[in-house]
């Protein structure tokens, strides 16, 4: 085997792609993609506090690009569809979890984001998990699209810190990319 | 009054809200698309339910999955238990979870933290 052979194979064993998503997301295609990833996870034998939280992590995000993202389209009943993707990768068998996502964004969202982020960004675990609660306790009974709560829970369950990109796309709209580790 | 029986499906819990034998009993993963939507039935049943007085209820929480946004409902749904405390109503509150679940876990004592008056069982399956 010449180094170029090894160096191909190497990259391929390294660098797991568990999900590769590009396309239209519903409520029944996260369900699916979630699920999807779940049993491939037992199948790897991976620890199933582990899954469960990947697991959530997914829907959460794919939740937020359905509802937040600058292409999501109301189909009626409250029901909606947006274009998204999400990568889900494992560097090599001992390492952790990359969940790569990106959606479009409304340009006035940018700032949003970035606060919310950054924001759970500078808490350790306890200021998290206070911060979740101070925040559930202050919006009882109060149902505005969206609880504020779903990066706090993200950032809670994947113990980094998160990362995130902004890219031109046109006058109006970024692509945003969020990257979770766990 | 009526009782309220909603199946599971992918991604709501099975639900059994019945009058008669005083039971409240939710089961299953929680992620739909619209939370608040979807839990509406449950915290209108809830609320006419309490009007009554001197109620005895036995209410079963058996979370799998479940987002942030049902979060925030089951928080709202544990408000409706607070306040039924208060108004003297007795309540025996299950919060039933598989021993490998520590967000389930985690979720119930919070919960029982948050809403200490209400005595919150934690049942490990």
């Amino acid at each position: 085997m010449n180094k170029k052979e090894y160096l191909d194979l190497k990259v391929e064993v390294d660098n797991l792609v568990i999900m590769n998503f590009n396309g239209i997301i519903t409520q029944n295609s996260i369900v699916d993609l979630a699920r999807t990833v779940e049993a491939t996870l037992i199948d790897y034998n991976e620890d199933e506090t582990k899954i469960r939280n990947i697991f959530e992590i997914i829907i959460e995000v794919m939740r937020n690009i359905l509802s937040y993202s600058y292409d999501s389209v109301d189909l009626g009943n409250n029901t909606f569809q947006s274009n998204g993707h999400i990568l889900i990768s494992l560097e090599n068998k001992s390492s952790e979890y990359t969940i790569n996502s990106g959606n479009l964004i409304d340009k006035n969202q940018k700032e949003t984001i970035s606060t919310l982020i950054n924001e759970v960004n500078a808490l350790n675990a306890d200021e998290l998990k206070e911060l979740y609660k101070e925040r559930r306790r202050n919006r009882r009974r109060n149902h505005d699209r969206g609880a504020g709560l779903g990066f706090i829970d993200i950032a809670k369950k994947s113990k980094k810190k998160l990362e995130y990109t902004f890219s031109e796309n046109d006058n109006n709209s970024l692509m945003y990319e969020l990257n979770i580790k766990i | 009054m009526e009782n309220l029986n909603l199946e599971a499906t992918e991604y709501t819990p099975k639900i059994i809200l019945d009058a008669s034998k005083n039971l409240i009993d939710i089961r299953g993963d929680s992620f739909p698309e619209n939370t608040f939507d979807f839990y509406k039935p449950v915290t209108n049943w809830l609320e006419k339910y309490f009007q009554e007085e001197n109620k005895t209820a036995t209410i079963n929480f058996e979370i799998n999955y479940f987002n942030s946004s049902s979060s925030q409902l089951f928080f709202d749904i544990f408000d409706i238990f607070d306040e039924a405390l208060k108004n003297n109503h007795k309540l025996e509150i299950n919060w039933i979870y598989k021993s490998n679940n520590e967000s389930a876990e985690e979720a119930g004592e919070d919960f029982a933290e948050e809403f200490e008056d209400l005595s919150i069982n934690m049942i490990e399956k």
